[in-house]
């Protein structure tokens, strides 16, 4: 009976053990709430200081955490005593009175700690073990003096001398919780608590301390041998000098070593201005990264190019990295292409469909930082699918601490920011002239026709917007939580279109002292209306009617609830817009784990195995609805079409690695060796279904009497081992760092050969001691990585159709590709990093170089051979490029503090070996200007029909859609409670394909079609003029896309909390806003919006106007709440 | 020590873990989406050629839908006034370049593929009868020469790749001249009839609802003769035409519709009618220079069976009130050959063989039957003329006739000129990805500028 019911305590004792032994102890109690443990059980306390009584817990202790595994029947206790003591390593000494050493005891457990067997060994036996500093354990009659808790996360080893601390904010003089306090030259350390305050075990004999917090400047402090108390003010580190860079999969070193320019973005810069999607806080704020939205569009539709151009038809896109989890950045058209046949009949859908990205599905505000690897040196750990550029995505979590509750409300709304116009008619004769005879029975009578703003008409709603969110956080010092909720509601200019969001976050980390682990659970549902726009063939979107509908006819909605038919056209754009809806929802779980097991936790040596992976699932759907009521419905006899599209996405990624940090005695260098492997799946399962002829008002795609079905299915295994070693010396200045990464892919040829991808770099921080510049960093890197071949790129393939409901086979187009590989990139980048005038100021300078080779081409077959392209690797592509960066604290005072932060980007790209002919990867024929594909010429240069002053017609370059450079510039300015911020993000050069235009000017509509110009000695019309050189001189329609735009603006203030009385008590702030986006464009471009893409998200095709999503600018008032 | 080797072991287990993981394990994914040439060409079986067979329907239809409003604009039957689509301009000014689109050419090539990789693998396909295998090889056959003679029409004097049946990485075909292009046609011709005679009383693959008079091989050899008349026509082989028609199914008396008819359809899978659209305006001439019906105040009877007046519409430089009505929904039919025009290829052979009788006698058969017109009671002088005005009105909007037959005569720009500077192009060059894997550049590599409106010669 005796020793079942220890064994039940033991089991009871070990659980409590095991998560909170020492300080916690006492507050544990039995089931009978008798008597608490600390009745029983022993204490592990410090020998007693020299000079003092006072006795620390020493339940942390390393020894005591030991785990092992005992199996004991009815033996002597100093007998069990002794088996503890050699499993776990260390001496037992006692004297025989204190215990009775004869007493036969029984004791079975697997993997218990050192601290529970002797627990349960000496239950109730009136002992404590005393420690010292070399592990030694000595029994000593129960100690009745108070015991000082060491903070948990303390390490203890060979320490006798105990610091007491206090850290806090310079500005707010308020404690600061979860600062990391380091033991210079070892790996040993502690972190503050909540209120500021940290114990921590030192040597005797001075010692230097390194804190260091997110957020805040790293300061080290000696301490010198008598000093047994230290105070810590911290500095906020505005421009992020010793913020924390992810370098590999589980590890990171600090901006100041980094030996690459990775583009970081804190959540205060991503939420300045409240935005859609996380590329839209993105844009301008980052040097390198080229972010462009493709329309105006509600919901998203953005694209990132790191770098310049890296890939012609490889995927375009960086890699997203939430939280360890790869995730989805997925465009799936809306399947408006079924409507528009845009890329012809035949097929839903196209990529010309104005697609959202579903990156559109993050809260900014969720986010913690981003941190953008551009290039393949500092992304080479991610392997063969890093050679865009890595956007890691870190999600904010809680923080020890009482629980801090942030809350916002806003409401805006959008406004059209841009009309086209119409031209003006003044008589009939010039109105037949554009219209036919139509137009005559409008200028009956000698009548100038009343006049429509259909711009306005169609996009000048400005309905309501809100945003309401809050968060919460806290958590014990080893258990903290964060969740966060969202519903967002941004209403559309356009009738019908919209964007809404909610999400649900909830993180949970726990650490225990040997395993730790945090979890995220991501949910979202967005829902997006994006209206009917882009290249058309049957003038039904928006644009692609409006050019040729003169502004003398009323489309307004009739009385009767009509609309208006439109004579000299197909469509009315008023009645598509509030009769066609075009919407998607998105449901999406995004859930990440990483789990820590310290395996090994000394003062030269930690190694750990971090397993992180999780997965990334959602269900979209999109459905189109056209009903038969709509003029183009009638006019094509489909009377009615709607498409419905149902996709399946599944990521799903683990990584195990094993982290080992080497520190050797004296602390001459830290090395830090990660070891690992990943494997990934990528599933993607799309259906849709097409109904036409509806009957009724009913949109189910089966009640059309014509149904057609699709379904397109993805599926990509991905495999990878890697290796890196971080080597940080010469007192933290030099950092060495070489990776090697081994990837293999079902996207492939030869599935099962490993593609090997190493990268290498160095970092050196030159001490000058000039209170000017006191530190300048030079840095090189260089790496590869690689862009896997999308699927379905290696087969030759067989397309099955019916004629007439027999089934048949046609020639697919693509032969197969027995030997498809991956691209593989080669990036050398160098640069110096200045800190100047005590950091208030930093300059960085990178430049760098990328060289792609076996690069994914299209060999355009000769149209007789009857297939039309072979995908195949080689040829060259080289892109260089410059980035600076700079950053000023031009203000720092008291109540005042002014930064500026400015970027500059400039890159050009080459294709400098083609073994293929030339070929257009994607866009229009010449006629309308190509991307052509050519050695010797960028890879984003447009070529056009030329006519030579002869009057021959030839074909050449007529411009480039790649900018001469990028600009960003932030200030932000805090005087008191007042907050103003404002980003200006600006581009030189780069040309847009403004088919807009030469549709207006084809409807003989456009607003300056009838100004007049002189061409040589002869007066003509603009746009009679346009139209005339076209299609023999294409450039006409090629125009330069430079822009400044005023991107982000906030004005904000900080109540007084006083204000409230004592309602304010729980405060923490009251902050009032005002924001707004893309407010002004300052461009030379005629067309809606110079950042647009009628082909989406594209490696080279990109700006081409072809009857977009109306841009708009965007307002929000904002009250924020923390308490 | 013993704790550190302890350690060590666990760490190699682990490691062992993670590598196990990712250790080379076969990551197959196969095609998820479409069946697989090489598959096909491993374990050719009577299924996967079936689905070959019926696809050069498919592939026909399109091709011939293609042509229907590229030629057609060309010969002014009719025009594509889409401002989307915005490429008007590229039909009727031109230049016609290599690097300009919609040039059916890719479409036949596309067809020849599929017939070659059907025709290399039929030999093998155990479950298919030799019959069986013969009536498909001069189905086959009989396909490729249409698409061959699309392209011979449109590139003429340019000629024409046709030994296609090349390996990827092989030079592209050389160019065959005008004359031993259609030799080649010609050839194939004879060669499906040898095959469809020794190909039983059945085909192994089912034939669509629109070739149903042509569903044993025996009927579809009257299809190959109807084609091959036409190809004689090209070639001026005015005797030949004569015998091949003779073999064809023309039927004077018969219905003037009947023949080998595309359909289209709603049904998942299968396409609807391209040319059905509100965009396509007819050539407004078409009314006012019809010929008057026996009575003497109504136009053409044909005029009123194809074309509708609607409220008058300008684009790009063309005005017209007149649009068709030969395709009103989505599952019109398009004819491939009928009757009326093997009537009339016989009166085309007739007056080049100078049998003016048996020509006069043919075209007042087209004339009363269709047009409602009054016979003739003798040959115009310009009987040549009469002829291009029946098929014109006969033919028109069904594949480009007008554009061919014109040229075929000399008389391209005598065709209606709405602006001067319209031009009348004699051919179409080369795609551009042909061009590009050339040296030297062939002839139907150039710039084709056309020629203004009544240029003598053409």
């Amino acid at each position: 009976m005796v020793a079942r019911s220890r064994l039940m305590l033991a089991g009871l004792g070990c659980a409590a053990l095991l998560t909170a032994v020492g300080p916690h102890v006492s507050a544990q109690t039995l089931a009978d709430g008798s008597r608490t443990l600390a009745d029983h059980t022993p204490r592990f306390i410090s020998e007693p200081l020299r000079g003092g009584a006072i006795r620390y817990d020493m339940s942390g202790a390393v020894v005591l955490r030991h785990r092992i595994t005992i199996d004991l029947s009815s033996v002597a206790l100093a007998d069990a005593l002794n088996a503890v003591a050699t499993l776990g390593a260390f001496e037992v000494s006692y004297s025989p009175d204190l215990i009775p050493p004869g007493k036969l005891v029984s004791l079975h457990a697997q993997g218990i700690t050192v601290a529970g067997a002797l627990s349960e060994l000496l239950l109730d036996s009136g002992v404590d073990v005393q420690l010292s500093p070399t592990g030694h354990a000595t029994l000593i009659r129960r100690y009745t003096g108070d015991v000082t808790p060491l903070h948990p996360k303390t390490t203890v080893s060979r320490q006798n001398r105990v610091i007491q601390g206090h850290v806090t904010d310079l500005k707010s003089g308020h404690g600061l919780g979860d600062v990391q306090i380091q033991i210079k030259g070892t790996a040993l350390g502690t972190h503050s608590l909540a209120d500021g305050a940290f114990t921590i075990s030192l040597a005797p004999g001075a010692a230097t301390l390194v804190f260091r917090r997110i957020g805040y400047q790293q300061i080290e402090r000696l301490v010198p041998p008598e000093e047994n108390t230290i105070a810590i003010a911290m500095v906020e580190d505005v421009l992020k000098l010793d913020q924390t860079v992810i370098t590999g999969v589980a590890t990171g070193v600090s901006k100041r070593n980094l030996a690459n320019d990775v583009g970081t973005v804190s959540a205060e810069q991503l939420t300045e201005v409240q935005s859609q999607t996380v590329e839209q806080a993105l844009q301008g704020k980052i040097a390198g990264a080229d972010i462009a939205a493709n329309s105006g569009a509600p919901g998203g539709g953005m694209q990132v190019r790191l770098r310049g151009t890296s890939s012609i038809i490889g995927v375009s896109d960086p890699l997203y990295v939430m939280d360890g989890v790869i995730i989805s950045n997925a465009a799936i058209s809306p399947g408006t292409n079924a409507i528009t046949k845009a890329a012809g009949g035949g097929q839903v859908s196209s990529n010309e469909d104005n697609a959202t990205n579903r990156i559109a599905d993050l809260d900014p505000n969720d986010i913690e930082n981003i941190e953008v690897l551009k290039g393949a040196s500092a992304a080479a750990i991610y392997g063969s699918k890093a050679a865009n550029g890595v956007v890691v995505i870190t999600t904010k979590r809680g923080h020890s601490g009482s629980p801090k509750i942030d809350m916002a409300q806003l409401f805006g709304f959008s406004s059209l920011s841009k009309e086209l116009g119409s031209r003006t008619f003044r008589d009939s004769a010039s109105a037949v002239g554009a219209f036919g005879q139509g137009a005559a029975p409008y200028f009956a009578h000698g009548m100038v026709p009343r006049t429509f703003n259909h711009d306005e008409e169609l996009a000048g709603h400005e309905p309501l917007s809100f945003q309401t969110r809050a968060s919460v956080g806290g958590g014990t010092d080893q258990t903290q939580y964060y969740a966060s909720g969202l519903n967002e509601h941004d209403g559309g200019i356009i009738t019908n279109t919209y964007f809404d969001k909610q999400s649900a976050n909830i993180k949970l980390d726990q650490q225990f002292p040997l395993f730790s682990y945090e979890i995220g659970s991501h949910f979202s549902h967005s829902a997006s209306g994006r209206g009917l726009t882009n290249n058309d063939n049957i003038t039904a979107t928006f644009y692609a009617a409006m050019p040729f509908i003169p502004n003398f006819l009323d489309l307004r909605q009739l009385p009767n609830g009509t609309y208006p038919v439109n004579p000299f056209g197909t469509s009315n754009p008023l009645q598509t817009a509030a009769l066609l809806h075009n919407d998607e929802n998105t449901y999406r779980y995004i859930g990440s784990a990483d789990a820590t097991l310290n395996i090994l936790n000394t003062e030269q040596q930690r190694l750990k195995l971090v397993a992180v992976g999780g997965l990334d699932v959602f269900s979209q759907q999109n459905h189109l609805y056209s009903p038969p009521e709509l003029q183009f419905e009638q006019a094509f006899g489909t009377n009615g079409t709607s498409v419905l599209t149902n996709t399946v996405n599944l990521f799903t990624n683990i990584n195990l690695a094993l982290v080992h940090v080497f520190t050797p005695r004296g602390g001459a260098f830290t090395a830090t060796t990660t070891l690992g492997g990943q494997q990934e799946t990528r599933n993607e399962n799309l259906n849709t279904g097409l109904g036409q002829h509806l009957s009724g008002d009913l949109s189910n795609i089966d009640k059309g009497t014509t149904s057609q079905l699709f379904e397109q299915r993805t599926n990509i295994v991905d495999k990878g081992l890697f290796a890196q070693e971080e080597f940080l010396t010469l007192n933290d200045r030099l950092l060495l760092t070489a990776g090697v990464r081994a990837d293999q892919s079902s996207n492939n040829a030869h599935v099962n050969t490993l593609y090997v991808y190493p990268k290498g770099s160095a970092s050196y921080r030159i001490p000058l001691n000039s209170t000017i510049l006191p530190e300048l960093k030079v840095r090189a890197a260089v790496g590869e990585s690689g862009n896997e071949p999308q699927y379905g790129f290696k087969f030759g393939e067989l397309n099955s159709y019916n004629y007439g409901g027999l089934p048949l086979y046609q020639i697919g187009g693509q032969i197969a590709s027995p030997d498809l590989k991956p691209e593989r990139e080669l990036e050398v980048e160098g640069g110096v990093d200045l800190t100047l005038f005590k950091g208030r100021a930093t300059l960085g300078i990178t430049g760098y170089q990328k060289r792609i080779t076996d690069l994914l081409l299209q060999r355009v077959l000769p149209g007789s051979f009857g297939d039309t392209i072979e995908i195949l690797n080689g040829g060259t592509l080289r892109t260089r490029g410059i980035e600076v960066e700079a950053s000023v604290v031009a203000l720092q005072g008291r109540h005042v503090q002014w930064t500026i932060d400015a970027n500059f980007a400039k890159d050009a790209s080459l294709v400098t070996s083609l073994p293929v002919a030339p070929f257009s990867p994607a866009g229009f024929p010449v006629t309308f200007g190509a991307f052509e594909i050519q050695q010797g010429k960028s890879p984003t240069q447009i070529i056009g029909n030329i006519t030579l002053p002869n009057g021959t017609v030839t074909t050449g370059q007529i411009g480039d859609v790649n900018p001469d450079y990028k600009v960003g510039l932030a200030n932000t300015i805090s005087v008191g409670p007042f907050h103003l911020y404002f980003l200006f993000s600006a581009q030189k050069g780069g040309d847009d394909i403004n088919l807009t235009e030469l549709l207006y000017d084809l409807g003989k509509n456009t607003a300056d079609y009838a100004q007049p110009m002189k061409v040589g000695d002869s007066t003509v019309m603009k746009g009679a003029y346009r139209v005339s050189q076209w299609p023999t001189h294409t450039a006409i329609y090629v125009q330069d896309a430079s822009f400044i735009k005023l991107r982000e603006v906030t004005l904000s203030y900080d109540l007084p909390i006083a204000l409230f009385g004592p309602i304010g008590r729980g405060f923490r702030w009251a902050t009032l806003s005002v924001s707004g986006r893309n407010l002004y464009t300052w461009t030379n471009y005629v067309g809606m919006d110079p950042e647009v893409s009628n082909f989406g998200n594209q490696n080279i095709a990109r700006n081409v106007d072809v009857g977009p999503f109306p841009p708009s600018r965007v307002f929000w008032f904002g009250v924020n709440l923390g308490f | 020590m013993c704790r550190t080797r302890r350690q060590l072991q666990r760490l190699l287990q682990l490691l062992g873990v993670a590598v196990g993981v990712t250790a080379c394990a076969d990551v197959m994914v196969p095609d998820l989406n479409n069946a697989s040439v090489a598959g096909f060409q491993a374990n050719p079986t009577a299924a996967g050629a079936n689905a070959l067979a019926v696809g050069l329907f498919r592939g026909t239809r399109d091709n011939t839908a293609a042509l229907v409003e590229t030629l057609g604009m060309f010969g002014r039957e009719g025009y594509e006034m889409s401002g989307a689509r915005g490429d008007l301009p590229l039909y009727i000014v031109g230049p016609l370049t290599p690097a300009t689109f919609y040039l059916g050419w890719g479409g036949q090539y596309a067809d020849l593929r599929a017939a070659n990789i059907l025709l290399d693998a039929l030999g093998r396909v155990g479950d298919l009868t030799a019959p069986q295998q013969e009536a498909m090889r001069g189905f086959v056959q009989t396909m490729e020469a249409y698409d061959l003679t699309q392209i011979a029409a449109t590139r003429d004097t340019f000629g024409l790749p046709i030994a296609v049946d090349v390996a990827p990485t092989s030079p592209p075909a050389p160019i065959a001249t005008k004359a031993d292009a259609y030799q080649h046609i010609l050839n194939l011709l004879d060669s499906a009839q040898t095959h469809l005679q020794n190909g039983g009383t059945s085909f192994s693959f089912q034939i669509p609802s629109g070739f149903s008079s042509f569903n044993t091989p025996a009927t579809f050899l009257t299809l190959n003769r109807a084609l091959r008349a036409r190809v004689d026509l090209l070639l001026n082989d005015d005797a030949s035409a004569l015998t091949d028609i003779g073999g064809s199914f023309i039927n004077p008396s018969g219905d003037l519709s009947a023949g080998a008819i595309f359909q289209f359809s709603n049904n998942s899978g299968d396409e609807t009618n391209p040319r059905f659209a509100p965009y396509y305006y007819a050539e407004p001439s078409l009314v006012t220079d019809a010929q008057l019906q026996t009575g003497g105040t109504q136009p053409d009877a044909r005029v009123g069976q194809k074309l509708v007046p609607v409220t008058s519409f300008t684009f790009d430089g063309i005005t017209s009130n007149v649009q068709f009505t030969l395709y009103t929904s989505t599952n019109s039919p398009m004819p491939m050959i009928r009757n009326e025009e093997l009537i009339l290829m016989r009166a085309e052979a007739e007056i080049g063989a100078g049998l003016t009788a048996a020509a006069l006698s043919d075209i007042n058969i087209i004339r009363t039957r269709s047009g409602n017109l009054p016979p003739l009671a003798a040959p115009p002088a310009d009987f040549v003329g009469e002829l291009l005005y029946e098929k014109r009105y006969s033919l028109i909007w069904e594949g480009g006739k007008s554009w061919i037959d014109y040229r075929q005569h000399g008389r391209l720009t005598t065709l209606p000129n709405q602006q001067a500077d319209m031009r009348f192009f004699p051919a179409l060059p080369f795609p551009l990805s042909d061009c590009q894997a050339r040296s030297p550049q062939p002839s139907g590599c150039g710039t084709v500028a056309g020629y203004p409106a009544n240029t003598p010669g053409h």
